[in-house]
């Protein structure tokens, strides 16, 4: 008898949790849309996500990335939408926040039977079933259901975790909760059933804007300006504001894990071995970057140190190698010719508060279409061995004056002889 | 009074010069003739020069001939002759020289030449072949990280010192062609001389980069000084190869200088500041033996950095 209680149990729930699927998708597949990008000159459609409705009065909620063709070029493109039952209408842009990559957009035209999806008041409890809804790849609404697995580790710009597959399409999609409340958007997947969601807190900040006007072009600019400069200060202000943690390197101490935030590798070329000589490498990044547009990425950070030791080599022929590893660094963010200038340098031997005499090479490069925001490009190599050297490296996207020159002080002093 | 012939060839360079003490010369195939000229396209009596006794000049006269006569390339029966006229019969040119004009000054014998005679030395050229040659497995191996083979870095090193070897061949081929003597080994030891100089002031170049970190004062200074290695070269390799007056020779080497010059710093003024990702600065790391200037402060070098956002803010414009 108890078996049998306990297939029953087994039974339900399994049905139930079908019955959530199919009553949620039935409930509020008129709040769900499918956003379009279209190009005026062609009439086409260039790019496509999903949004869903978050209140009567037509707002819809979406991903930045989804309508930033639109933000760069609105003369070029017009924002649409594709509702269930086919009908198609105009959408205009209200506002974004490009960090968490987030647009809320609003109907032009209501009808009279509006539909919205209600916002959860708090996140489930890891392990509980959620429901992704999006539209992929163009082929229709579809809701998938997967497991809320709490907000991703040791990340600066958070994102939940979500283990269920989202795709192309499904980008700005609601995903919500057994009662059908919105608690995270689709924003990105890393493969094999592992989705990255935004939020709720982001959300329900987004939502303050729900009573705004429409944003109006030569608006939408100084607003992801003013956005950029406030995440980049705040993440420098983490980074600058306490003492970094060194670690041994060779016979260096170097900050590489400066944060919790960054996740650092590392790797050497000891298992070769016809090599002349040691390089040890250890690298450090921001998972994440923030999306501008197609070709611009920025708010991201690389820090990289390697440790070359020439043992065998002899001080010419190692420091003709050491000048090879530090030619050609490049940026780290992708940007294009419209976006940044180019870069320009300062070098010189600087001796640090340690001692440590380095080449340095710090440069520069400006964004064109925000004001008092920078790339930093940094390298440096230690002069102070005959056969060997440290490296060091990073790549700061999008910060101001002062954030990056308190981040290179703090960091040209940080390192040290051990 | 004699009369002077100069036989020249189909390019106006003399062949061979006749001097006649009398006042009469009979040109012609026949063996009676004063001057006696294989040529099939001349008649056995052909024309006569002479010296006309009222007023003194030359004269000449065809001997009716089958061909004719051209002065200066115009047919004539009769002519009054001039200085340096050009003659022609059959296929068979002849100028007439005027014996009283006196000729151009001698060119000064050059210092310069008798002091680049020690050149001109076959021992010397190969020793700074093998010096060439040392040096460039030298560079190779100061550029290697992996372990240095001499035998398979050899083929490709001795294949750069002939490329090199290239500009002596050809001045010296020319030289020959022009004059008779080549001065080969003189033009080999001047490109190896240069190729030595080229890496010293490469080596410098490095130094001075590494040590005081130049602005773009540096990059004129940089190409100043390559125009007058090359435009040195030049001069000094046409020196050697052709007897020129100095002003043709200057203006030869200005031309090729800047020929050779002119796409190179073109090009570098046309891309200077095309859009790219990666920035531009000097990697050069030299060992500390080298390393001859103080270092700054981490306070100083923020506060230079400054000047960087201006630079940059300013390229936004553009």
């Amino acid at each position: 008898m108890r078996i049998f209680i306990f297939i029953l149990c087994l039974l339900c729930s399994t049905a139930h949790s079908q019955q959530t699927a199919q009553n949620l998708f039935g409930q509020y597949r008129t709040a769900l849309y499918q956003i379009k990008i279209i190009e005026l000159e062609s009439g086409n459609k260039s790019s496509i996500g999903s949004g869903f409705q978050i209140d009567k009065s037509g707002n819809v909620v979406t991903n930045y990335h989804v309508v930033s063709e639109y933000v760069y070029n609105p003369d070029k493109y017009r924002i649409e939408y594709l509702a269930h039952d086919g009908s198609e209408g105009h959408l205009q842009l209200v506002d974004v926040d490009v960090v968490n990559d987030l647009a809320l957009v609003r109907k032009v035209a209501l009808s009279n039977q509006e539909n919205a999806f209600p916002i959860a008041e708090s996140l489930p409890e890891q392990g509980s079933a959620i429901f992704s809804l999006g539209n992929p790849h163009d082929l229709g609404m579809i809701v998938v259901p997967g497991t809320f697995n709490g907000l991703k580790k040791n990340s600066f710009y958070q994102r939940i975790h979500f283990t269920g597959s989202i795709n192309p399409g499904m980008s700005g999609g609601p995903v919500v909760n057994q009662l059908g409340e919105v608690m995270g958007v689709n924003v990105a997947t890393a493969g094999n059933q592992i989705g990255f969601l935004i939020p709720l807190a982001k959300i329900r900040n987004l939502l303050k804007s729900q009573d705004a006007k429409i944003l109006e072009n030569k608006q939408l600019k100084p607003r992801i300006q003013q956005q950029l400069l406030a995440n980049q200060s705040r993440l420098f202000s983490l980074l600058n504001n306490h003492d970094w943690v060194t670690s041994v390197l060779g016979e260096a101490l170097i900050p590489a894990k400066i944060t919790d935030f960054i996740s650092c590798w590392g790797g050497s070329n000891t298992s070769d071995t016809e090599a002349l000589y040691l390089s040890v490498e250890n690298r450090c990044q921001l998972d994440e970057q923030i999306y501008l547009h197609n070709g611009l990425r920025t708010g991201g950070l690389e820090i990289e140190f390697e440790w070359l030791d020439g043992k065998s080599l002899g001080e010419h022929r190692f420091y003709n190698f050491y000048s090879q590893s530090i030619t050609g660094a490049g940026a780290g963010n992708k940007a294009a010719k419209t976006d940044v200038t180019n870069y320009r340098c300062q070098q010189d031997k600087v001796t640090n508060i340690n001692g440590v005499t380095n080449k340095t090479i710090l440069c520069f490069r400006a964004y064109k279409e925000f004001e008092q925001l920078y790339d930093v490009l940094f390298v440096g190599a230690t002069l102070d061995h005959n056969q060997q050297g440290l490296i060091s490296h990073y790549t700061l996207a999008g910060v101001s004056k002062d954030s990056a020159l308190v981040f290179t002080q703090k960091f040209m002093d940080a390192i040290a002889w051990q | 009074m004699a009369i002077v012939l100069e036989l020249l060839s189909r390019k106006n360079i003399p062949l061979k010069h006749y001097k006649f003490e009398q006042d009469y010369v009979c040109v012609g195939r026949d063996f009676n003739n004063d001057l006696r000229l294989d040529d099939p396209y001349i008649c056995p009596s052909h024309m006569l020069v002479a010296i006309d006794p009222e007023s003194g000049k030359l004269i000449v006269n065809d001997c009716q001939s089958t061909n004719g006569i051209k002065v200066n390339n115009k047919f004539v029966r009769q002519a009054t002759l001039n200085s340096h006229d050009v003659i022609k019969i059959g296929r068979t040119r002849l100028r007439i020289i005027d014996t009283k004009v006196p000729l151009v000054e001698a060119i000064p014998l050059s210092e310069l030449e008798e002091n680049l005679n020690w050149l001109n030395q076959s021992f010397l050229a190969v020793f700074l072949s093998f010096v060439c040659l040392s040096f460039l497995l030298l560079s190779k191996y100061l550029g290697s990280v992996q372990e240095f083979n001499l035998i398979k870095a050899l083929p490709s090193e001795l294949g750069q010192l002939a490329a090199f070897c290239i500009w002596p061949l050809c001045f010296a081929i020319l030289a020959k062609v022009v004059k008779k003597e080549s001065h080969v080994v003189s033009q080999f030891n001047l490109t190896f001389l240069v190729i030595l100089l080229a890496n010293a002031l490469l080596l410098i170049q490095k130094i001075a980069i590494f040590n005081i970190h130049p602005g773009s004062w540096f990059t004129w200074l940089e190409l100043t000084i390559f125009a007058l290695v090359v435009g040195g070269f030049i001069w000094l390799s046409l020196f050697i190869a052709f007897h020129q007056t100095t002003r043709r020779r200057n203006i030869i080497t200005g031309s090729m200088t800047f020929i050779i010059l002119a796409p190179i710093y073109a090009l570098g003024f046309l891309n200077s500041d095309e859009f790219n990702t990666r920035p531009s600065y000097n990697p050069v790391l030299l060992p500390p033996a080298y390393n001859m200037t103080s270092s700054v402060t981490t306070d100083k070098f923020i506060e230079d950095v400054n000047d960087l956002f201006t630079q940059v803010d300013k390229l936004k414009a553009k």
